[in-house]
């Protein structure tokens, strides 16, 4: 496993953000996926990651619902609204831009993240 | 803006059920954990105890996410200000003297600030009661030869009107007209004087007015009235079957048809017409015993028309049709707005009432003043307090931001008594009663735009005045402050308050003296002798001409009439005049002497009275030479005059003018007596020729009586109307009042402004007086050590009060100073205003000056003597 990288302020959002694009998603989903899609990688403080989606909610990114688990417990679901999709876009965009930029100074080949 | 709406939903959300959230939260949680923990049973094996410990430890604090969770659905800066402002009442509640003392302070301020804008708004900015205010337009147009003019406008000949209005139909939805005109209306067995207008039928349409009862005018064939509300109210009983009553204009019967809605009076700022007749159904040249011919017309733009167009096509229009009398030219017309005061006066009014604002402002400025250095003080009390707050991590711009909070607090409580105040001034203001002006309707009623300006002032000073104590209050000095040492490190805030105090000191010096000299110009004013005695007479205008009498019929009644009130007990004497002395009004004419080879001017003008044979006797006239008028001086005797004074001198000066003859109107007049100079316009006018001339030869159908009586006013007052009303009681009594008063209101704006500058400059006083003592209470407190250690050391109380009293000197001196100074200054921009008075008249300065030392004495006894009474002891012992 390669070396786990602390997680920028910030970024966190944009991860959930991600993650809920590919599918309806509880909470716990969102973590599993994160670690899942980064290989064990980033590391979260798990109960961090409420405020997180609670924030994003707030400013209409993301919408929840109740509704029942795989296991048929009630948990809330969250999905992306149309603005969450363009903000994650808009974000990815300018992600992508600096991590290339940093890729140029540093002197190295775009490799996969 | 999404994101701003998803915000203000969610916040709500919070705002209304915050348990369930927080179950919601707890669920969620709690479930995050249970899977986490089913997970590693599932993966690693572990025993569910031991997996749901470590699943919660890996999740972390879930009261504390919770705690984040609900801190992210905030609303920012709404969150913040509830947060301060409870925080601020909490302070407030505590330290309860301190906020009534400030809010009250405030209050002052805000309020005679308000109060003076009700009066303003009403005036200036309020518009009309009618709707849709602004496509009104008065036409006017511009001639030559013959005008003519009122306060409602120029006037034109009705036809000229009909015209107006078959051609302007493309841009006025409606052309109305109206010329006002005094009415003796008799109604429920009493004959009162109105202000009213004859207006055309579509008046009421035009202005979008509809009635309180009954109708207005549609097409009638006989003349019929609309009454205004305050009449109705006032003279008929408020009857609700009012509408077919008849009552009498002018000692004709006319039937009223409606009543006019609350608060209407017509389309002119504070006049207030009480009936309205539609000429439609007079006769041409009829007018209910008045010409009605000449009009001001009004229309109303058709929606989406360009005035300028509308202009144009009324110039037009004006140039078109030929004008009445062939030496007459119109020269085109012009659209002006109508805002319901005449361009002319709006400059004056504006002005006065400007200065009043100004006057106020200065109040406010004071009042704020001393809440500010109120706050200061606070500000370095609760040093400690903020300190604290600051060692423990607080932004220095979040303990402004809630010490700002804290002070707009004290400001809103304030500005909210502040409004209580303005209501009861404009009550006060209400109840004044202006002689002779029973046709002023002016509503003072506060309404949206007051409110709005009580609010933006409030908010306005509380932000300027609070800002720089918050900013203080908040100096990140904390090491001495937490050390305890901060009650002496105050010394720029002290110097600051000092000259904040010597302002205040400054602005009521200005008050008093402004006012002073107001008072003292009135005493002047009012003290001059006007060359007859009015105290004891009491006057009674009368008009015969709109009830059709003629000269024999208007003599026998007028003559009935003073012997009839002579007659009455208690009466000494009664005369008839045309006029009243200075109460403003005057007839003016051309003079020049008949007898050539005098070596003065031939050529002048006089003012002239038409007087009956007791007038000189009743008024108390001193002639000087020759005699007054007797019953030989009859219609057919030669046309005789006594002139005063000013009128001999500049005809013949230098000898004597009894026999002397001159010319007037083209009549010639012998000179039989000459009277004492005295004041005929105003009070304080330059020395004018006058003659009087005799009834007898003259005939006015407009006179007053004059009637000198022993007993009081009213009693006499009643005698007349009664004595009138018993020769025809469709003659009304207009402008019955005692004489003295009479000419006192023609000084009416000067008494009105000194009185008030007066008050708001003994309030300015009375708040800077309360602000020297909280210096000086203060500058004691702080050098409470000093003062102790210099006492140890052997000086005697009175070097300490030496201190106080120098403090308090250099203040007050440096306040007084540039207050007179200031005064001095504006008192020159007010010489027009203030008449027989120098704008730096000493008494008035020396008064005030005196006043101020005064009030300084007084507000620096308390800290003084506490400074005298410090004990070396425990002064040295506290901190």
């Amino acid at each position: 496993m390669p070396g786990s990288a602390e997680l920028l302020p910030g970024t966190l959002d944009l991860l959930i953000l991600n993650s809920i694009s590919l599918g309806t998603l509880h909470g716990y989903g969102v973590l599993l996926r994160i670690e899942q899609i980064s290989g064990g990688a980033l590391h979260i403080q798990q109960g961090a990651l409420y405020p997180a989606l609670y924030r994003l909610e707030h400013h209409g990114r993301i919408e929840s619902e109740w509704g029942v688990s795989e296991n048929n417990r009630r948990a809330k679901f969250y999905r992306l609204t149309a603005a969450g999709r363009q903000r994650l876009g808009d974000e990815v965009a300018s992600w992508t831009r600096l991590a290339e930029a940093i890729a140029m100074v540093l002197g190295t080949t775009p490799q996969e993240i | 803006m999404s994101g701003l709406f998803s915000r203000a939903r969610s916040y709500w959300r919070g705002l209304r059920r915050p348990e369930q959230l927080w179950a919601e939260m707890d669920e969620e949680m709690r479930f995050h954990i249970e899977m986490e923990a089913e997970r590693l049973v599932r993966e690693q094996g572990l025993e569910p105890p031991e997996a749901r410990r470590q699943a919660a430890l890996a999740f972390g604090g879930v009261e504390r996410y919770k705690e984040e969770g609900r801190d992210a659905r905030t609303l920012g800066w709404v969150d913040a200000l509830l947060q301060d402002s409870r925080y601020g009442g909490r302070v407030l509640a505590k330290s309860r003297g301190f906020a009534v003392v400030a809010a009250l302070t405030i209050a002052i301020g805000v309020g005679a600030t308000t109060a003076i804008f009700s009066v303003t708004n009403a005036v200036l900015l309020r518009p009309l009661p009618v709707s849709d205010p602004g496509s009104l337009f008065l036409v006017q147009e511009q001639r030559l030869g013959s005008m003519s003019s009122g306060s409602e406008g120029r006037r034109i000949p009705y036809d000229r009107y009909l015209e107006y209005r078959e051609s302007t139909e493309e841009v006025f939805s409606g052309l109305a007209a109206q010329r006002y005109t005094g009415f003796s209306v008799l109604a429920d067995g009493e004959a009162v004087a109105v202000l009213g207008a004859l207006t055309s039928g579509n008046y009421f349409e035009v202005l979008g007015v509809r009635p309180q009862v009954g109708r207005f005018f549609t097409g009638d064939d006989e003349p019929v009235a609309v009454v205004s509300h305050r009449f109705w109210r006032g003279h008929l009983s408020e009857d609700p079957e009012v509408v077919g009553r008849t009552i009498h204009l002018n000692s004709q019967p006319v039937r009223v048809v409606g009543v006019a809605p609350r608060g209407f009076g017509g389309t002119a700022t504070g006049v207030g017409l009480d009936v309205w007749v539609s000429m439609e159904a007079l006769a041409p040249g009829e007018g209910i015993g008045l010409p009605a011919s000449w009009v001001a017309p009004f229309g109303r733009l058709r929606p989406g028309v360009d005035p300028a167009l509308a202009a144009s096509v009324v110039d037009a229009v004006a140039r078109r049709i030929p004008p009445e009398e062939p030496r007459t030219r119109v020269e085109g017309a012009l659209l002006e707005p109508m805002t319901g005061m005449a361009g002319s006066q709006r400059g004056a009014i504006t002005a006065f009432l400007g200065m009043l604002l100004a006057t106020a402002g200065l109040v406010l400025f004071i009042a704020s003043v001393n809440i500010a250095g109120m706050l200061l003080a606070r500000g370095v009390a609760r040093r400690r307090e903020v300190a604290v707050r600051l060692a423990m991590g607080a932004a220095r711009g979040r303990i402004v931001r809630q010490l700002l909070t804290e002070t707009l607090l004290l400001f809103v409580l304030g500005g909210a008594a502040g409004i209580l105040v303005a209501l009861g001034g404009t009550w006060l203001l209400a109840r004044v009663r202006l002689p002779g002006a029973d046709i002023l309707m002016l509503d003072l009623s506060p309404d949206g735009r007051v409110l709005g300006f009580a609010l933006a002032v409030t908010a306005a000073t509380g932000l300027l005045f609070g800002l720089v104590p918050a900013l203080q209050a908040s100096r990140p000095d904390l090491a001495t402050a937490l050390k305890g040492g901060g009650i002496r490190s105050g010394a720029g805030s002290t110097r600051g308050r000092s000259f904040f105090v010597a302002a205040q000191l400054a602005m009521s010096v200005l008050l008093l003296v402004t006012a002073g000299l107001f008072v003292r110009s009135l005493q002047r004013g009012l003290a001059v002798d006007p060359g007859f005695d009015p105290d004891g007479v009491v006057v009674a205008a009368l008009n015969l001409a709109p009830h059709g009498y003629d000269e024999a019929r208007g003599r026998a009644f007028y003559q009935q009439l003073v012997e009839r009130v002579r007659a009455l007990p208690g009466v000494e004497n009664a005369a008839l005049a045309d006029v009243v002395l200075v109460s403003g009004n005057l007839y003016t004419g051309d003079i020049e002497a008949a007898d050539p080879g005098s070596s003065g001017p031939v050529e002048s003008s006089s003012a002239y009275s038409v007087v009956d044979t007791s007038y000189f006797e009743t008024m108390r006239v001193e002639l000087v030479a020759g005699r007054g008028f007797s019953a030989a001086d009859a219609a057919g005797a030669p046309a005789v005059a006594v002139i005063n004074e000013t009128f001999a001198r500049r005809l013949w000066p230098g000898g004597s003018p009894l026999g002397k003859r001159f010319r007037m109107a083209g009549t010639e007049i012998e000179v039989i007596g000459v009277a004492r100079d005295g004041r005929y316009v105003a009070l304080n006018e330059e020395p004018t020729a006058f003659a009087f001339l005799p009834f007898a030869q003259r005939y006015g159908a407009e006179m007053t009586l004059h009637v000198r009586a022993r007993h009081g006013a009213e009693a006499s007052l009643e005698g007349i109307r009664r004595e009138v009303s018993a020769l025809d009681r469709h003659v009304a009594v207009e402008q019955a009042m005692p004489l003295p008063a009479l000419i006192g209101s023609s000084l009416f704006p000067q008494r009105f402004a000194a009185s008030l500058i007066g008050i708001y400059g003994l309030v300015g006083l009375l708040l800077a007086g309360i602000g020297v003592y909280g210096v000086l209470a203060f500058y004691v407190a702080q050098r409470t050590r000093e003062i102790g250690i210099r006492m140890a050391l052997g000086a005697r109380a009175r070097s300490v009060l030496g201190l106080v009293v120098r403090r308090v000197a250099l203040l007050g001196a440096a306040g007084a100073v540039a207050g007179l100074l200031l005064a001095a200054a504006v008192a020159r921009l007010l010489e027009g205003l203030l008449f027989g008075v120098s704008p730096l008249d000493p008494a008035t300065y020396a008064l005030v000056a005196l006043a101020l030392v005064g009030v300084g004495g007084l507000a620096s006894y308390f800290p003084a003597r506490r400074a005298v009474r410090v004990d070396p002891m425990e002064a040295l012992r506290a901190e």
